[in-house]
């Protein structure tokens, strides 16, 4: 049975141990910095028992003079043979003085398993902000548009209730 | 699965697994003109500058790095380096008096060893020029007509200080200060031998210099320094070659590079690193580019106990580029902490980091990056891409990026992967008529490619039979 864990604005150091033969797991966290804010998250996603599956992704946005540091740790033990572990991270960058850190680490023992990590920083490029408005849709709510569409991915809506209103868009 | 292929159950004989490395040999030290005794004081440093007859400023700032050498602590993360001996290797060994221009002139004993490994042969047909290094210093060298002509300088470190002082005054330590790191802090302290490359504006060397570095003597330190200028719109290949022979203790290599590509130039520097299981390889190497021009780092890392190397590059100019692509295989005790550093510090610049590892028999590689780009470096882009084959249960694999950006207006992309040879694909190839081994072979092969094919030709295939020899034997 797939279980969901929700790590959304969660800070500090945080550890998930897979022990059970066959466990499977889907890690979710979403985060938005705003003002000075510094956020910083460490998880690690331990992977002791064989046949487990893990599927991660991190999703941030920063905005004004931020900074949002991501860094998630996949370590697969010796014995945990035929895993999967994925890990994904991707931040939007929203003011020009916002700061982002993504650190995706993999430490794999074993030699039977499948694992990944992708990670993306990026602003919206203006290509994407002309297609948009080339069907007549005003700046602020394509913004809107954008950042649900990077930050819902299919797994998260599931579960959590509206994350982001309008009004997270522009806080001031 | 019997149907289609003989299924391969031999077990490789031990020969063929501890025999597969070819550069095994040394050669006696006894006609060496000086070795220093074992440790390292001030005064081996100072016997080391008396040797070489240097300006007294590379003496005041040998001594100065040496301060900052024993003041630093071992660095604790990447491989285990609480193990080198200090104590007991050899700073300096000097195998001849001067350099040699002709092969006729060095001594048979030395001319034998790179007979074997076959840079003279390389040097004839397809080099533009070749420095030979055994032990400290380089035992010959020359740069065909055509270029020196043209004004290219391509020679030993120490030849190169006492001919261009003021040039080799105003680059070096540069880009990599004394106190970077406690290594480059050591090799600036007792640093001989390595290569000084000066292009000229404008021009383009065609054929790639070559560097051939043998460690000879048991316990020894090699710490070569190289210093490669490329001026406004020129380009040059530099490609290095290490080996040594396989002595049961352990020697050091730490060699410092440092590399500027001025306005519109290009610099391509080629590592194939194949030194004996026994020996440390840190190394530093690091190129600062200016505006429009380009910097490529092709690492091979399939030799050594323990190597750890990043190349990098500071893309200083507008419009400048940086590009590494990086293999390393680890087998049995072996541990490849490589990676590559990309920083971006002016607008339009862009970064391909390429990082392919193979670990087996108990191996275990790692990739260790950084990409820091700047507040002033918008539109600026970079790709990491690091894939991993793990090809027994005994191996380890690891990947550590870490990505700073401190601007939005970028692209950043990172992606890693790691696995096993799928076994659907080797059901595919052995259903065609392979045996398991040959198979393994072609899978990987096809996971090297990528890196290999931007390699010159010749080293290419040399490449690819470096992969077959490493992967004997390495399925079962």
């Amino acid at each position: 049975m797939k279980k969901i864990v929700d790590v959304s604005n969660k800070t500090g150091e945080l550890e998930i141990i897979l022990n059970k033969k066959g466990m499977e797991l889907e890690i979710v966290g979403r985060f938005q910095t705003y003002g000075s804010e510094v956020k910083e998250l460490n998880i690690r996603i331990v992977h002791r028992a064989p046949h487990t599956t893990a599927n991660t992704t991190l999703k941030g946005v920063a905005w004004d003079t931020s900074q949002l540091k991501l860094s998630g740790t996949i370590i697969i033990e010796k014995s945990a043979q035929q895993t999967q572990s994925f890990l994904r991270e991707n931040i939007l960058l929203l003011s020009p003085e916002a700061k982002a850190e993504a650190i995706p680490n993999l430490e794999i023992l074993a030699n039977d398993v499948k694992c990944s990590h992708a990670a993306t920083i990026s602003n919206i490029s203006e290509e994407q902000v002309f297609t948009f408005l080339k069907s007549g849709k005003s700046i602020p709510s394509f913004i809107h548009v954008w950042i649900s569409w990077v930050v819902n991915t299919a797994q998260i809506k599931k579960f959590t209730s509206k994350f982001f209103t309008s009004d997270d868009c522009f806080p001031n | 699965m019997s149907r289609f292929a003989p299924i391969q159950t031999t077990q490789p004989s031990p020969t063929l697994i501890s025999d597969n490395y070819q550069h095994g040999g040394a050669d006696p030290t006894s006609g060496y003109s000086f070795i220093s005794k074992p440790g390292l004081t001030k005064r081996t440093v100072e016997e080391i500058a008396a040797h070489k007859s240097e300006p007294s400023w590379m003496l005041k700032m040998r001594l100065r790095a040496l301060e900052i050498f024993e003041s630093k602590k071992i660095p604790q993360w990447g491989g285990d380096l609480n193990t080198i001996e200090f104590d007991k290797i050899h700073y300096y060994l000097k195998p001849t008096d001067t350099e040699k221009k002709s092969w006729d002139d060095v001594p048979e004993y030395i001319k034998r060893t790179f007979e074997k490994i076959g840079t003279p042969q390389a040097e004839r047909e397809m080099l533009a020029g070749v420095k030979n290094q055994f032990d400290s210093e380089v035992v010959q060298g020359s740069l065909k007509d055509l270029w020196a002509k043209q004004g290219v300088v391509f020679l030993s470190m120490d030849e190169g200080l006492k001919q261009y002082p003021d040039l080799v005054r105003e680059y070096f330590t540069k880009v990599i200060s004394i106190g970077d790191n406690k290594f480059a802090a050591l090799n600036t302290a007792v640093w001989s031998g390595g290569s000084f490359v000066y292009v000229p504006k404008g021009v383009k060397v065609t054929m790639p210099l070559q560097a051939y570095f043998r460690i000879n003597a048991d316990l020894a330190g090699k710490f070569e320094r190289t210093l490669i200028i490329a001026d406004e719109g020129s380009s040059v290949q530099y490609v290095e070659g290490c080996s040594s022979p396989s002595y049961s203790a352990s020697s050091l290599h730490s060699a410092v590079v440092e590399i500027f590509v001025k306005k519109g130039a290009r610099v391509q520097y080629t590592t194939v690193q194949n030194w004996y299981r026994h020996v440390y390889n840190l190394v530093t190497k690091r190129a600062r580019v200016e505006e429009d021009g380009e910097m490529i780092w092709t690492d091979f890392n399939m030799g050594s106990k323990l190597t750890m190397k990043y190349p990098s590059f500071i893309l200083a100019g507008k419009g400048a580029k940086g590009e590494t692509l990086s293999m390393a295989l680890a087998g049995e005790g072996q541990h490849q902490d490589t990676g590559s550093k990309a920083v971006h510090l002016a607008p339009y610049t862009s970064s391909t980091i390429t990082s392919k590892s193979i670990s087996k028999n108990g191996g275990r590689t790692t990739y260790r990056g950084l990409v820091s780009i700047g507040p002033n470096a918008h539109g600026s882009k970079n790709k990491v891409v690091c894939d991993a084959l793990i090809l027994d249960p005994q191996s380890r694999s690891d990947t550590y990026p870490t990505e700073r950006v401190f601007n939005n207006d970028v692209s950043l992309s990172h992606e890693a992967t790691v696995s096993k040879i799928g076994e659907e694909q080797l059901f595919y190839l052995m259903s065609r008529g392979l045996n398991e081994e040959e198979a393994s072979k072609m899978i990987v092969r096809g996971f090297a490619e990528p890196v290999i094919k931007k390699l010159p030709l010749e080293f290419a295939v040399e490449m690819n039979r470096l992969i077959d020899l490493e992967m004997e034997g390495s399925v079962g």
